[in-house]
């Protein structure tokens, strides 16, 4: 996101993907996320250094009353203990509020940057005063159903009500005292009576929250519903048995045009992952668990449906800081202290592939600057996620320095599906240079070799600063036979990187009457025009962009065509191990791409039989003898599969008495997550030994694969 | 990560995979196969056994000598006995299942365009259904803009064809066994499945007068993008029969558990049959709801019928035992068809079936005992003696 006003004057405040959902490719969005009549958008926002986000709320709140193209902010729950350090800039979760959309004109990029920019204003000022330089910034995400989102004109909610289970309260002593499991998910079946205690009475899951559920009046977050432990034991027995109605009446089984609810499939991804994570093992030594206290966050549907992944921050965010706010309430009402060092272990299973992989994506320092105050604070705090699933399918590249100097050009070759129903974004990340930026142009080519029209030439530099007069940040439309079918988008994404965005509008648009982009293979040839020689690779990935588990939306994951990728070794077997430095497509650095912080332990799946890795978990870069192991290095892997023939493992669907088989290292995440949380809770701690971790079966793997295991 | 993806391949959902064709569920709600057999047997002789038998009566009659034709008997010649319910035993299933259904039947009455309020027929827009001359069902015809409203449904549950094909292929037909599995029913509960069977078969005739008279569309004739996944029937799709069916089984069924568990503790048969009456009735809305996901039916069509079966099962429930029906009255409103709204009494919970247009009268209507059924019902009793 540039900071800089583009030559025209227009504010824009928003970045790359924002041009294109909301913007040039609006049409294509499905009708969940069309922009135009909406009127709650999630959000999340950089602030200056500084800035609170209250103070920014009630600033806005104050210009509100201007009429049209004003806005108010809606702030979720913000955890009390949320650092504010004095010298970056802070990533917050908010709701933007355009108002009736009957009242006001129709919201377009131009519109909302506006909006935002008459937002900001108030900051900008004493930033001024100040003589600083630094812009708000927004990320945009997803329009929220009006049904979901409460406005409060304190911006803020009453927190529920929430006592402590006697029974459990009783039994604290030292020694004995209850650790949090905290799951990200979809489709949560807080009803299970997996999440029962063990002797029945009542639910473990202390708080869930649904955050696109309808809203109550006496809403306890300002979108999505909230239960308490008290409220889910109440639902279930008022409904009996009947799990169906607990969730029709809770309201968790939503039923909106686009979305059914994967809560009302047999399995969900979600009740997979709580079941690892959280779930009763009756009939095995399972330790204390009537000790291990849930807190259950739900994504909403689109956030799940939508794998491209940008659409996500502010509602994962805004779910970290209610767990942490939460897990203080859980605190307060069991060791009567919300200062107690409880632990916490935050599951969250999701995987992208996009961002800047060195830790520096928006999102991962907000993370992980939430994860180290509370550490700060002396509560142990761990984040598990998965590697990702993405090792052979082609959505990473790299281009070597050799081969992009001055006057050379490298053409990537990016393959698009055909029935794609949905857009397809590739990032390309160059280092952000001072003095004597490199200059590049780009030329995309369709399947036909037909070169895209710009307004003006696809030309940049990769500069950290803007240089005399001519700004870094670049956004044009791909157009073929007068039809836009993408965008272009270059911007500073940070002071370490520039960022290239280019979307292709879907191959089958859900509209017919749409310009298509043709299926097939297309070139986006990059030069090198001048400047400084390179001296690091070019990053280049894929979006993810397939259906996951339970959606079906007609998303077809688009990769990279490189002839000298080997992806099947002689005979016949999938790889599992780097490519020779002359292809294109690299397997290490897949990476989750929200997983290349400090603060997260991540987790690679492997086979139950063998213990050998499987041959789709991601990794990230290659350490060396001499390259010290660090962030991004997957050290941890739990079985995601039994074998090669059994895929998957076992656990709960999403109603009680169910089990399903689920693959991926979705799955290794909760159940290391639980073995964490369980050292937490065992009175004799367990050494690390006795954590099932298993060895690859051959050094050769080990030393082409930086998944350690073990 | 990859909610399950990348070449980690989905897993599945374990159970979806082997489920062995869709065999042996007969036609399409009509009178095929049930589970007291082919109801109407249509399979010929085999003309070459025919053939055989006859060369056969030749070749060896002459041992026995000529028929007793003689003035004089030379043996004794007795009638079979008569009465309400003898020779039950000797009839072909199908003969007991005719004789079952017409003495239902006999009673069921319904005028066309009228119905009775306080005992004086008024016209009516929907169709009621008497039973020895009182009120049973009565049925309003929805309006076309009401089912327009219902395709939201039809558009939601279709998201959980991939989950439900295995039920919703093997229940096209009568699905007995998925009640069966229930009870733990198995080759000694001959007339059991016989009372399921003819349970059925009447719940189905009842269904097809009420949708004779209502003719209301099927979903695909009213949404574009409904595409069932199986063909649609040729009869209307108010009320739904699947339902009927269902609700009316497990009506019956619960009476049966409710009438065991009066034996003493230590000869009891279900060791707790109130969680198995449950289960019954969730099999019945899973049933129901099945033809939803499967593009065929409408959530009120399902209202409908588990209303419809419901008082059928009454009457097939007296007829065993005893008792009687209480009249159904469904206006229908826009809802989703939920067991917990339906059936508070045995779920549980705040429902209110009103709330969703279904009235049951208090009292119910006493029905005249049936001989062919209390034989019926004999039988079955006898299978639970362990």
């Amino acid at each position: 996101m540039s900071p800089d006003l583009p030559t025209n004057g227009d504010p824009r405040l928003t970045g790359a993907y924002e041009e294109w959902t909301f913007g040039g490719g609006a049409a294509y969005a499905q009708a969940d996320v069309t922009l135009t009549a909406t009127r709650f958008v999630a959000s999340m926002v950089s602030l200056p250094a500084g800035t609170h986000p209250r103070q920014f709320a009630a600033e806005a709140d104050r210009q509100s009353k201007d009429g049209n193209g004003a806005a108010r902010v809606i702030l979720p729950v913000i955890w009390n203990g949320a650092p504010e350090p004095p010298d970056e800039m802070t990533h917050w979760p908010i709701v933007l509020d355009f108002h009736d959309p009957d009242a006001r004109d129709p919201l377009d990029l131009l519109q909302i940057n506006r909006t935002l920019d008459h937002l900001s204003a108030p900051v900008r000022r004493v930033l001024n005063a100040a003589g600083r330089k630094e812009e708000v910034q927004f990320q945009l995400n997803t329009p929220m159903r009006e049904q979901s989102v409460v406005v409060l004109h304190s911006g803020r909610s009453d927190p529920s009500p929430h006592t402590a289970d006697g029974a459990l309260k009783a039994r604290l002593a030292p020694g004995v005292r209850p650790v949090i499991m905290a799951v990200i998910d979809d489709g949560l079946p807080f009803a299970h009576r997996n999440f029962l205690d063990t002797a029945g009475n009542g639910t473990r899951v202390e708080f869930c929250w649904l955050q696109s559920s309808d809203t109550t009046p006496s809403g306890s977050v300002v979108f999505g519903r909230e239960f308490t432990r008290d409220a889910i034991n109440d639902l279930c027995r008022v409904h009996g048995p009947d799990e169906d109605a607990v969730y029709a009446r809770a309201g968790a089984a939503d039923f909106s045009r686009r979305h059914g609810s994967t809560l009302n499939h047999i399995a969900s991804h979600g009740s997979h992952v709580l079941d690892a994570a959280a779930g009763l093992r009756p009939g095995t030594d399972q330790g204390d668990v009537d000790l291990m206290r849930i807190i259950a966050v739900q994504l909403p549907a689109a956030i799940t449906a939508d794998t491209t992944g940008f659409r996500k921050d502010a509602f994962v965010l805004s779910a970290l800081h209610y767990i942490f706010d939460r897990a203080d309430r859980i605190g307060a009402a069991y060791l009567d202290d919300e200062a107690a060092p409880l632990p916490l272990v935050i599951n969250f299973s999701y995987g992208f592939t996009g961002g800047p992989h060195d830790g520096s994506d928006r999102l991962e320092v907000a993370i992980a600057r939430l994860i180290e105050a509370r550490q700060a604070q002396g509560k142990p705090t761990t984040l598990v996620m998965p590697s990702g699933n993405t090792f052979g399918d082609r959505m990473n590249g790299e281009i070597p320095v050799d081969q992009l100097q001055t006057g050379m050009s490298y053409p990537i070759p990016w393959r698009l599906q055909p029935s794609d129903r949905t857009s397809s974004y590739l990032e390309i990340w160059l280092r952000a240079a001072g003095e004597d930026a490199p200059t590049f142009a780009l030329a995309i080519s369709d399947p036909k070799g037909i070169m895209c029209g710009t307004e003006s030439p696809l030309a940049f530099a990769s500069s950290v600063q803007p240089q005399g007069g001519s700004s870094p940040a670049l956004s044009q439309n791909l157009t073929l036979s007068g039809n836009t079918i993408g965008l272009c988008v270059v911007e500073r994404y940070n002071d370490a990187w520039v960022r290239v965005v280019v979307a292709l509008a879907p191959t089958e648009p859900t509209n017919p009457a749409l310009p298509a982009a043709a299926s097939g293979l297309w070139t986006i040839a990059l030069s090198k025009t001048g400047g400084a020689e390179l001296d690091a690779p070019v990053s280049c990935r894929i979006q993810r962009d397939n259906d996951p588990f339970g959606y079906l939306r007609g998303a077809r994951q688009s990769f990279f065509d490189d002839t000298a990728d080997l992806r099947f070794t002689a005979d016949g077997a999938v790889s599992r191990i780097e490519n020779p430095p002359s292809s294109f497509v690299r397997r290490l650095g897949t990476l989750n791409g929200l997983a290349t912080h400090e603060k997260v332990t991540v987790v690679a799946g492997c086979y139950g039989d063998s213990g050998r890795a499987t041959e789709y978990g991601a990794s990230g870069p290659l350490r060396t003898e001499t390259v010290p192991a660090g962030r991004g290095d997957v050290r941890v892997a739990a079985v995601s599969d039994e074998s090669t023939a059994l895929r998957g493992v076992l656990a709960a669907g999403t109603r009680s008495g169910a089990a399903v088989r689920l693959s991926g290292s979705s799955m290794a995440a909760p159940q290391v997550a639980r073995a964490l949380a369980m050292r937490h809770i065992s009175q004799a701690k367990a050494p690390p030994a006795t954590f099932p971790l298993r060895q690859p079966i051959t050094d050769a793997e080990l030393s082409e694969r930086p998944t350690r295991l073990g | 990560m990859s909610i399950v993806g990348g070449t980690g391949g989905t897993g599945g959902t374990g159970g979806t995979g082997g489920t062995g064709g869709t065999g042996g569920t007969g036609g399409t709600g009509g009178t095929g196969t049930t589970g007291i057999g082919q109801f109407v047997p249509g399979a010929g002789v085999n003309p070459l056994l025919a053939q055989g038998l006859t060369i056969n009566a030749q070749a060896i009659g002459h041992i026995a000598s000529a028929d007793d034709v003689g003035a004089a008997p030379t043996g004794a010649y007795a009638d079979l006995p008569i009465g309400p319910t003898a020779n039950m035993d000797s009839w072909a299933a199908w003969v007991r299942a005719s004789l079952y259904l017409t003495d239902t039947l006999k009673r069921l009455d319904w005028t066309p365009g009228k119905r009775r309020l306080g005992g004086i027929a008024q016209p009516f827009a929907g169709i009621e259904l008497t039973y020895g001359k009182k009120p049973l069902i009565t049925l309003a015809r929805p309006e076309a803009e009401l089912f327009r409203l219902q395709l939201k449904h039809l558009r939601s549950y279709a998201d959980q064809r991939a989950d439900r094909a295995p039920e919703i292929l093997t229940q096209v037909g009568y699905p007995v066994e998925y009640f069966a599995s229930i009870l733990g029913l198995n080759d000694a509960n001959r007339f059991t499945f016989e009372l399921i069977g003819i349970t059925q078969v009447i719940t189905s005739h009842v269904a097809m007068v009420a949708k004779h008279h209502l003719a209301c569309r099927r979903p695909d004739r009213r949404g574009a993008t409904v595409m069932p996944m199986i063909p649609t029937p040729a009869h209307g799709a108010f009320p739904s029969a699947h339902a009927a069916e269902a609700f009316a089984v497990a009506t019956v069924l619960e009476g049966l558990l409710t009438m065991l568990d009066a034996a003493p503790p230590t000869l009891r048969h279900y060791p707790q049959s109130d969680r198995l009456i449950r289960l019954l009735y969730k099999q019945a809305e899973r049933i129901a709801v099945n033809r939803t996901v499967a593009g065929v039916h409408f959530p009120i069509d399902s209202w409908a019928g588990a209303a419809l079966g419901e008082v059928v099962g009454q009457i097939i429930l007296a007829k065993c035992r005893g008792g009687g029906a209480a009249h159904a009255t469904y206006a229908a409103i826009d809802s989703d068809f939920l067991l917990a709204d339906f059936l508070p009494r045995v779920t549980g919970g705040s429902g209110d079936p009103s709330a969703h247009g279904l009235e049951r009268a208090n009292a119910s209507v006493p029905v005249q005992g049936s001989p062919l059924f209390g034989w019926l019902w004999g039988k079955v009793l006898n299978e639970f003696k362990l």
